[in-house]
């Protein structure tokens, strides 16, 4: 806790960290709100097509969707917090000042964590307003998506913090991130395609990936190639696969915290 | 005497350059201990290890009285080399930050603040202070923690004359009130102003290390001038108790046996030879320094 509480007074009067949070907050909702119209809309019609996205439980899958594309803000913010500390050399400083240089690592994950809870329960709470807006029934039945949303944020956020842990720089960390992201979707895409398998979805990010797909689209899927679908691997592999991936985060950070010089 | 921090046999490279060549020495408690060396000696890689930031390849060090180098290290003030935070926080914001690492409180905050003069700008955010009171604010984050052992790696850089003086003078205070100084420092002035003891360095090898007074220690010298020169120089000769250094444009002189200037004076006029020049002069530390480190 006394960890947490020194992330806290180094980002409680830091702007760009008010600035990300509420990017991420406005453009989540904006966006959901844009979509439930939109969605609204098609129903007034004859085709009731998408008659579910927002209600319950669906609404659960959706904006879980939509959330896995903002959650970029929260990198983007775990990027600058771990750079700044190189920049500002304030790492070394708090080791010097005598922090254990496993408690500096151990102040990021707690950060990592607040905020994955603190995202987690954002989106539980979105999709409730949601979902009892919008109607439908069986509220929880796709509850579990909280804990996918959770392991999903966890393990992006641990993995730019590790990234930027070994290149230091935002701007550097940033890119290599997003150029991450590309290669990693494109081989994933490519090695499912070749195999025919869903092999290509346990990369490190694309796992807690195919934790949140568009459910709509997966139903197109089953639509147009009924066998694939039926064959779909389940998702706690990915789950499983996902909580694989942040413990070896853990490892390579701790390893590398406790030999390196700062 | 009782020894705050024992080195022995520390060795670090950098790839190919070796920066420090199995240094060992102890710290005496309550002293001012300079580590003096050129740049690039290995004085910043030394402290860097006694704090934790660097490994060494081999060797060990122990500050004594503590039960851990967390420990050790929340106890201690430190300055190394730059002074780092958070560009964005404002001075208080960022002594809390260190405050709540040493497990302090923030009661000492203030006084820090106000004792490098830096309390009226506690509100303002660090990338607006000059490089004085970014140094300044480094050496009050040092003081939070009332700290038994203070590292200090050049305290003095960045500052105007006037800052080095009030930081000198603190060092000698906290001192005085029983605080141990560990001083890294190229300047053989400043080492020679404010330390009991000094361990010399050169590239990673330590060549001597004690009290500053047999370290360092200097010769009176005395610069004598008179009309006839030649004539002093004879008179002085015939003085066993008086060296000859050098004759230029004065003659300068090493006294032994506890002769003072007065005496000199005294005796040269018994010998008819009436001085129109004396003058004290230290025999310059840079010479020693460089005798020293050659």
């Amino acid at each position: 806790m006394q960890l947490l509480k020194i992330e806290w007074l180094k980002n409680k009067n830091y702007r760009t960290f008010w600035i990300l949070t509420g990017i991420f907050i406005t453009l989540f909702l904006l966006w959901n709100i844009g979509l439930s119209k939109f969605v609204n809309q098609l129903n007034s019609g004859p085709v009731k097509i998408s008659s579910e996205s927002y209600g319950f439980p669906y609404v659960w899958n959706t904006m879980a969707y939509v959330y896995s594309w903002f959650a970029f803000f929260l990198c983007m913010f775990v990027i600058i917090s771990m750079s700044n500390e190189y920049t500002f050399k304030t790492q070394r400083q708090h080791i010097i000042d005598g922090m254990h240089r496993l408690d500096f690592l151990h102040a990021k994950a707690y950060l990592i964590l607040a905020i994955s809870a603190a995202a987690t329960i954002f989106y539980t709470v979105a999709c409730l307003v949601f979902g009892f807006i919008m109607g439908g029934s069986g509220i929880f039945e796709q509850a579990h998506m909280i804990i996918y949303v959770f392991i999903f944020t966890l393990n992006y956020l641990s993995f730019v913090a590790l990234l930027t842990l070994f290149v230091k720089r935002a701007g550097l960390s940033i890119i290599l991130f997003l150029a991450y992201l590309m290669i990693e979707s494109g081989l994933s895409t490519y090695i499912n395609f070749k195999s025919g398998t869903e092999a290509g979805g346990f990369f490190p990010l694309q796992t807690s990936d195919e934790l949140l797909p568009l459910r709509s689209l997966s139903g197109l899927k089953a639509i147009v190639n009924p066998g694939a679908a039926g064959a779909s691997m389940p998702s706690y592999y990915f789950l499983i696969v996902s909580v694989v991936f942040i413990a070896a985060y853990y490892f390579i950070a701790r390893r590398k915290m406790l030999h390196s010089d700062l | 005497m009782n020894q705050i921090l024992e080195i022995s046999g520390i060795k670090k490279a950098y790839g190919p350059v070796q920066a420090l060549n199995g240094i060992s020495f102890s710290v005496p408690k309550g002293s001012v201990f300079g580590v003096l060396g050129p740049n690039g000696s290995g004085k910043t890689t030394l402290l860097g290890i006694l704090l934790n930031v660097l490994k060494a390849d081999e060797g060990a060090f122990e500050w004594s009285g503590f039960s851990s180098a967390e420990e050790a290290r929340k106890s201690i003030g430190s300055l190394l080399e730059t002074p780092n935070f958070f560009h964005y926080l404002n001075a208080v914001d960022n002594l809390n930050i260190v405050a709540e690492i040493k497990g302090k409180g923030r009661k000492n905050i203030d006084e820090a603040l106000k004792k490098v003069k830096l309390y009226e700008r506690r509100f303002s955010k660090f990338s607006t202070f000059s490089l004085g009171m970014k140094q300044r604010l480094a050496i009050a984050s040092a003081l939070i923690a009332d700290p038994e052992v203070l590292v200090l790696d050049e305290p003095t850089n960045g500052l105007d004359p006037e800052g080095i003086a009030e930081i000198r003078e603190l060092i000698i205070r906290l001192n005085r009130e029983g605080k141990t100084i560990i001083m890294a420092s190229h300047l053989l002035d400043e080492v020679e102003k404010v330390c009991t003891d000094v361990a010399i360095l050169k590239k990673g090898t330590l060549l001597s290390v004690g009290n500053v007074a047999e370290v360092l220690s200097d010769e009176e010298l005395l610069e004598l001038g008179s009309n006839n020169m030649q004539l002093l120089e004879t008179v002085l000769k015939a003085n066993q108790h008086i060296t000859i250094k050098s004759n230029e444009k004065w003659i300068v002189v090493a006294l032994q046996n506890n002769l003072t200037p007065a005496d000199v004076n005294q005796f040269c006029f018994d010998q008819q030879v009436v001085l129109t020049h004396i003058q004290k002069r230290k025999r310059s530390l840079e010479s020693k320094f460089i005798e020293i480190t050659q």
